[in-house]
């Protein structure tokens, strides 16, 4: 027992000091754990920011310069009235405005009679901005109407939002922890998978063949070292990087989030395992990779909401350990959930992982 | 004109850091076959690729056929008139195209016509005989073969000069001899210079002109004729005492080495050994002499560091009717034979022999088809303890550091503790590795590196010890000592040892060899047994100097005569006694005619010649 445990610990120790000093790799993985997750948390945003528009007011009348009052900073930037129509094109056509709002003549008039036109023409090329665009007109326009013409006898009718768990609604709490988590899941593709093949590359893995040290310790030994990096990686990444730098509220308990994550790198580096038992070096472990990670990534419901996907997608998503993955540590991380609120995902994600934890190690140590 | 002329050449990597070609200077005429000799990182390469316009150089002036080759625009002009192959086996090649769709495709780069094309494939092919092979991919060529059609996609575009980066290192004797009579020819008959590097010494004796280089610089520029010429005392002593006057010999002479049962040694004075129990004679010097004199010899002194932790039968390998099959292909085809406790044997063979499968065999990589091997007695997991193991590949963890290396291995084998750290210790100590304890690997020599690879193979003290090609490419001085360990670890230790080597001389280190081909035992004893025998079936050598050996030695062989070019001498393996009138019967212009004695190289191409035929 002694002879396998000292084993062991030199195998995970010597996988240890090899991350580290394999400096290509420890510099991909300090930066996927910092910058990129600060890029994609502030520069991805799924809320209308800055919108810039023009006004084409042919009325000019108290009426029409109020409602285009209405729109107003941070969401929208007013860019100043333009009179010409072939104005319009140049502008969307340059991107210099997101939409142009007409405004016809009469519309005071027309307006105070309880009709009036108003046009909108929207650039479309950029289609979230754009969307989101017209629905925050919408709903601009549909406020403006309900204050000049409330519903006589019922007044006006006006939700008022209260927002558990992400209360700013802010989509940098969203994006930031959903690409740490696609990273993690990337180097857990990655590390376990390259360790191997560097094995093969370069023949060491012949020598440890003719040792006494067996199959599956040596693959344990790899999957257990290449773990604790990415759990270290991650505890970093939510401490320093979502808590400090982005100031993003991480709830629940880390420890909690680290049990369940370990859950996942079972499930992860059982893929892992497969891949470098179909491939040959290193540009195949990085082509695979990227192969496997994106089904996973669009089945895993961070992309697009699973119930908005076709029905036989739905059914897929099941196989996508992502999926409860995510929905775990999103229960965990922005809920603030123990364990035992979502021991659906937990148990989803055991019994994924073992599936495919058995298969991958099956199929490794036959190639080894 | 000099068709390559090289003054004070200075090439530097690492912005500076790493010199490896330090201010050398060289020239070479039309038709010469002009070789540098030296151990792995020597700057040899260097020195090859800024000739051949393929590297940039810091300082010194550079000609090719007369016009300096600083700027680009010149070296494409000159293309067409050189041809370079890399160092590697099949380097150059596409190892998913087959023999014709390789050259067709270096033909094409250089634009040759498709008439003239064929003509001069059909030619190459058949001179190289791979014609019958023409539509296998390169890919699945053993080295020599695939060393010869690296050649033939040179020689495609009737270059002028040919610049071989170690054309024959890891290819076997036999194949190597057949490389070096295509370079010879093509010399001959097409008037084309070769620039050549290699790391076998017995090599540079082909050259018209060689260069010893070690650390960046030439240490010696000569003939080979001009060099041995020199006023050398080289004495080899046999008999009862030869280890003791190997001993005497590290005091009193200078590069002693133990060549089996042979030392061999250099010295103004013998009297020191003239009363033991030797026959001692002066011989020739060798370019190894020269090249030792100039680098010099180390000693490694070795005390028995562990002891082996398992009772092992006396016949401490057997292999019983052994057979490997690959698919249809036989890689291993009925061998057997038994290793004694203590004994080195030697496992030699051409490319592609079966050698390694045997010894992926007898480690437990592979399962026999059919057929069984026994190391100590034991078959299966139960060996993992008892062998070390050394593949013919570096494979340590070359980003780990010499110390981490050892106690990864050791702990793999399951040594711990203090016993581990006293160990290492006393090992490193031993093989003099001490200075790089913490180096990491990858920065170290090849030398080193493979005196470090068999110091962790023997960590766990095991009692078999398998050694695959452990010496490819070492330098001389590095492979001594690397030989002085082995002999120590067999003599003092009782480690059996199973080795295999492409370096004939190292063949005559071992007890015993066992030479293969195509998958069999083809012959089977001591090595001084397999040369008489050699010697009985071919009769008699012998080596003569002529006026002009290129053309003399293809008089000879359309007379009928087996005779070989070796360098500027001739080799003629005759049956019956032959006397230089014959010769010069059938003009040739002979300048010395004497016995020459059979080496480990002639048994090995004479069992493979009479093998395949």
């Amino acid at each position: 027992m002694r002879d396998f445990f000292e084993r062991f610990k030199i195998l995970v120790w010597k996988e240890l000091i090899q991350f580290v000093r394999s400096k290509g790799l420890l510099i991909f993985a300090i930066y996927a754990f910092t910058l990129d997750i600060y890029f994609a948390a502030t520069g991805i945003s799924l809320t209308l920011k800055n919108a810039k528009f023009y006004v084409q007011d042919m009325d000019m009348t108290s009426v029409s310069r109020e409602y285009a009052y209405k729109f107003q900073k941070p969401y929208f930037n007013f860019q100043g009235y333009i009179l010409d129509d072939k104005q319009i094109e140049k502008l969307l056509i340059d991107d210099k405005a997101i939409a142009v709002l007409r405004i016809p003549d009469g519309f005071e008039r027309d307006f105070k009679h309880g009709e009036g036109e108003l046009g909108m023409i929207i650039n479309g090329a950029e289609i979230v901005s754009s969307y989101l665009f017209s629905a925050y007109a919408a709903q601009i326009t549909y406020n403006f109407i309900m204050e000049h013409f409330p519903i006589k006898g019922i007044g006006l009718i006006e939700p008022e939002r209260r927002l558990y768990f992400n209360q700013n609604a802010s989509s940098k709490d969203f994006m930031g922890i959903s690409e740490l988590l696609t990273i993690v899941t990337l180097f857990l593709l990655i590390l376990p998978s390259s360790a191997i093949i560097r094995e093969k590359e370069r023949g060491n893995i012949e020598m440890l063949v003719v040792s006494p040290v067996r199959n599956y310790t040596f693959m344990l030994a790899k999957v257990v070292s290449m773990s604790i990096v990415i759990l270290l990686c991650t505890v970093f990444s939510i401490l320093f990087i979502l808590k400090g730098v982005l100031g993003i509220h991480v709830k629940g308990n880390l420890l909690e989030f680290s049990f369940f994550t370990l859950i996942f790198v079972f499930a992860a580096s059982g893929l892992s395992m497969f891949i470098a038992a179909i491939s040959k070096n290193m540009l195949q472990v990085s082509q695979l990779s990227i192969l496997v990670l994106v089904p996973i990534l669009y089945l895993s419901g961070s992309w697009t909401p699973i119930e908005a996907m076709p029905k036989l997608l739905q059914y897929l998503s099941y196989l996508s350990p992502l999926k409860y993955y995510i929905d775990g540590a999103f229960g965990i991380l922005i809920k603030g959930l123990s364990l035992k609120y979502i021991w659906k995902d937990f148990l989803g994600l055991l019994v994924l992982g073992f599936a495919v934890f058995s298969a991958g190690s099956y199929f490794l140590s036959r190639r080894v | 004109m000099k068709v390559v002329s090289v003054e004070n050449l200075k090439k530097t990597y690492n912005r500076g850091k790493v010199v490896a070609v330090d201010g050398i200077s060289f020239s070479v005429d039309r038709e010469e076959i002009y070789i540098f000799v030296g151990p792995d990182g020597a700057g040899k390469s260097s020195t090859l690729k800024v000739v051949a316009g393929v590297l940039c150089y810091d300082d010194g002036k550079v000609k090719l056929f007369g016009q300096d080759i600083r700027s680009d625009r010149v070296v494409e002009k000159l293309k067409d008139k050189i041809a370079f192959m890399p160092q590697g086996l099949g380097l150059n090649l596409y190892h998913t195209l087959s023999i014709e769709e390789n050259i067709n495709f270096f033909a094409d780069l250089h634009d040759v016509p498709y008439d003239v094309r064929e003509r001069r494939k059909k030619l190459l092919l058949e001179a190289t005989g791979l014609l019958p092979f023409k539509d296998r991919d390169a890919g699945k060529l053993s080295g020599g073969m695939m060393q010869k059609l690296g050649i033939c996609c040179s020689l495609i575009h009737t270059p002028e000069l040919i610049i071989l980066d170690e054309p024959t290192t890891g290819v076997d004797p036999v194949s190597r001899r057949e490389l070096w009579k295509l370079i010879y020819r093509f010399v001959k008959e097409e008037g084309i210079t070769a620039l050549i590097s290699t790391s076998y010494l017995d090599e540079a004796e082909r050259s018209t002109t060689l260069s010893i280089m070690k650390s960046g610089k030439l240490i010696v520029t000569s003939s080979p004729e001009f060099l041995l010429e020199k006023k050398i005392d080289v004495y080899e002593a046999e008999g009862e005492d030869v280890e003791k006057a190997y001993d005497i010999a590290w005091g009193c002479f200078k590069i002693p080495r133990l060549k089996g049962k042979v030392l061999r040694f250099v010295a103004d004075d013998i009297s020191p050994v003239s009363n033991l129990s030797l026959s001692v004679k002066k011989v020739e010097p060798s370019v190894e002499d020269v090249f030792l004199l100039n680098t010099g010899l180390k000693r490694v002194k070795l005390e028995p560091f562990f002891k082996i932790s398992f009772d092992i039968p006396d016949e401490a390998i057997v292999a019983k009717n052994v057979v490997k099959n690959f698919g249809n292909f036989t890689a291993v085809d009925n061998v057997s034979f038994t290793v004694k406790k203590g004994e080195i044997f030697g496992l030699l063979g051409p490319n592609g022999a079966g050698k390694t499968t045997l010894i992926k065999m007898m480690t437990g990589l592979y399962n026999p088809t059919s057929g069984e091997c026994f190391i100590a007695g034991f078959k299966g997991e139960k060996i993992k303890q008892v062998i070390g193991y050394m593949s013919q590949k570096f494979s340590l963890y070359s980003d780990l550091t010499v110390y981490e290396n050892m106690v990864l291995w050791g702990k793999i084998y399951n040594v711990h503790g203090a016993i581990l750290k006293s160990r290492i210790k006393e090992a490193l100590r031993m093989v003099d590795l001490e200075k790089y304890r913490n180096s990491v690997v990858e920065s170290l020599p090849l030398g080193i590196k493979q005196r470090l690879a068999l110091m962790c193979a023997v960590i766990h003290g095991p009692a078999v010890l398998f050694l695959d090609e452990p010496t490819s490419g070492v330098d001389p001085a590095e492979r001594d000592a690397f030989w002085q360990i082995i002999r120590f670890l067999a003599r003092e230790i009782s480690v059996t040892v199973i080795v295999t080597t492409h370096y004939m001389d190292e063949a005559e280190y071992c007890d015993r060899i066992l030479l293969m081909n195509r998958g069999r035992t083809i012959a089977f004893g001591t090595p001084s047994s397999l040369k008489s025998e050699t010697l009985k079936k071919i009769g008699m050598i012998y080596e003569v100097k002529t006026e002009n050996p290129f053309s003399d030695v293809d008089k000879l062989t359309k007379k009928g005569f087996n005779a070989v070019l070796y360098g500027r001498k001739i080799r003629i393996y005759s049956k019956g006694i032959l006397s230089p009138s014959e010769i010069e019967k059938i003009g040739v212009k002979v300048f010395s005619f004497k016995e020459g004695d059979v080496s480990m190289e002639d048994v090995f191409v004479f069992a493979v010649g009479s093998d395949e035929f």
